[in-house]
């Protein structure tokens, strides 16, 4: 497996897979995380995988900077997508009411990328995603690549309040707002499923690598979401 | 119920462990206790372990009430602690009785008091830790700071387990007034700027902005310019500097974002962060390039010092 070591920080080292983005990248990187994770444990602070690097943190009580190295290219060097390691790869379709009530971006963005509010809700649906990486808040996954006539840069001027829930698209990215946050991207509909929840066995739905879908639901199948929630 | 309870919150008191580790890869962030060395001494003074929940007080201002007889310990920002209106020292244990009222007047240096309880406050871990991060609703009381009539949990301790007041020795307590020259390691990134760049972060003087906060601190100064705008997101370690288009430095803290884009020069060190984490807005910071092999013994021997 190629991939280099840089230094991140006192005890963080970033291993850098790429330069560029694609979805086997995307897949070997959760190799390595998994293979890391299961040889390397008792020194790990940390392991956080994202688009192009996995970043990795060490307790230097345990390890320093030569037993690092050395512990990640033994783990690493011979390593291959095909190995055993291989972290299983869930499939999630996430279903979302594109109702024009609940996608206050929607015709806007019709406009601007000259497609039909249905044509827009295909291309949105019709594909799936990977999951490149997990941040800026709790369970926000950012989901790729979307198709180029969806591609629009983020919005001039950011919502200070997304509602929790709302699909949206940016740049290459989708993605579901798991809380109420500001957000700067086009709202296109809403999901009716808790995208994290501290209470559930597992608070995030899916994990770096895996494979979502979307998939149209009417008003009124949201709506009966909305009353089991 | 034996424990504490809240009179008056200050402006921002919130329970903190040393953070919570394993959750980054969903979006969850560290949290935890912005000034370790502070923290560290406060559980140190009860014979605790460093895992223990205690309180961080920014900025002080906050009253509590005993419902217990134990010994706590106040270490961190300089303030004029009192228990029944009768002043304390800071950086020592105490011993205090049901019904005693605890008060920390505003701080005058440093920004970060910590009370810690024997044992420690007893409250549910969520996500493996206590800390609370107020942005993601996690850990602590409900996820936020504390608010008048909270309640804290902790056991009872005997009079006779110290048989004095423990206090911090001298040489370990920091003057939070002064102008700290904090240590940096240089990153991967640090080509994204040039060698003048560079040479202008460390020779100038930076002062901390009013927005700083437990997710990070922005320096006000020399503005750089990064050869880059922006990377696919990555990782942010502690203390990552990072340098928006701005040019402004942003030193990435405990409730950083997990995630983020803009080019890092490197990072400060650990120890060095929780020193600036006691700075104030319009304090003056400066930083000194150093190896990463001193800043690993200087980073491990507190470790060592303090587990």
């Amino acid at each position: 497996m190629k991939y280099q070591i840089e230094v991140a920080g006192v005890n963080s080292l970033l291993l850098r897979f790429s330069d560029q983005v694609d979805q086997e990248l995307i897949a070997k990187i959760g190799v390595a995380c998994e293979a890391l994770r299961k040889a390397l444990n008792p020194m790990l602070i940390e392991l956080v995988p994202s688009y192009t690097t996995l970043l990795l943190t060490y307790d230097l009580l345990k390890a320093d900077d030569q037993s690092i190295h050395q512990g990640i290219r033994t783990v690493l060097d011979g390593l291959t997508v095909e190995s055993k390691a291989i972290p299983e790869v869930n499939r999630i379709e996430l279903p979302v009411c594109y109702d024009l009530e609940l996608a206050p971006d929607l015709e806007a963005l019709s406009q601007r990328l000259d497609l039909s509010i249905s044509e827009i809700i295909q291309l949105h649906s019709e594909r799936e995603y990977s999951v490149f990486a997990i941040g800026f808040s709790p369970g926000f996954g950012y989901l790729g690549e979307l198709d180029e006539r969806l591609q629009v840069p983020r919005l001039a001027t950011p919502r200070t309040a997304v509602p929790r829930g709302s699909v949206a698209i940016a740049e290459l990215n989708t993605a579901v707002y798991p809380q109420e946050t500001p957000g700067g991207w086009w709202l296109i509909g809403q999901c009716p499923l808790l995208m994290f929840d501290a209470e559930r066995a597992s608070p995030c739905l899916f994990k770096v690598g895996d494979r979502v879908k979307f998939s149209p639901i009417s008003r009124a199948e949201y709506e009966v979401f909305g009353d089991r929630l | 119920m034996s424990g504490f309870h809240v009179l008056k919150p200050g402006a921002m008191a919130t329970v903190q462990d040393l953070g919570r580790f394993g959750y980054q890869d969903i979006g969850l962030t560290t949290g935890g206790c912005m000034d370790e060395h502070a923290a560290g001494w406060a559980n140190r003074l009860l014979g605790n372990k460093p895992q223990c929940a205690l309180l961080e007080v920014s900025l002080g201002n906050m009253q509590l009430q005993a419902e217990v007889d134990t010994w706590i310990a106040v270490t961190g920002a300089e303030q004029q602690f009192s228990i029944n209106n009768r002043p304390q020292n800071n950086w020592q244990s105490h011993f205090v009785k049901a019904g005693d009222i605890l008060a920390f007047s505003w701080s005058k240096t440093g920004v970060r008091s910590y009370l810690a309880v024997v044992g420690g406050f007893e409250l549910q871990p969520q996500f493996g830790s206590c800390s609370t991060v107020v942005r993601e609703s996690v850990g602590g009381i409900e996820g936020r700071a504390l608010q008048s009539g909270d309640h804290l949990s902790c056991a009872a301790s005997e009079e006779d387990l110290f048989s004095c007041n423990r206090a911090v020795p001298a040489e370990f307590i920091p003057d939070y007034s002064d102008s700290p020259i904090v240590d940096v390691v240089l990153g991967y990134q640090q080509h994204s700027f040039s060698r003048k760049d560079l040479q202008q972060f460390f020779k100038s003087d930076y002062q901390i902005k009013p927005d700083s906060d437990r997710m990070g601190y922005r320096l006000d100064g020399e503005a750089l310019n990064p050869s880059v705008q922006g990377i696919f997101s990555e990782g942010i370690c502690f203390g990552a500097i990072q340098v928006p288009a701005d040019g402004f430095p942003i030193i990435l803290l405990k409730d950083r974002q997990t995630l983020g884009g803009y080019p890092k020069l490197g990072a400060v060190v650990t120890t060095d962060a929780f020193r600036l984490s006691q700075c104030r807005p319009g304090q003056t910071v400066s930083f000194r390039e150093v190896s990463l092999e001193f800043a690993q013994n200087k980073v491990r021997a507190f470790y060592q010092f303090f587990s």
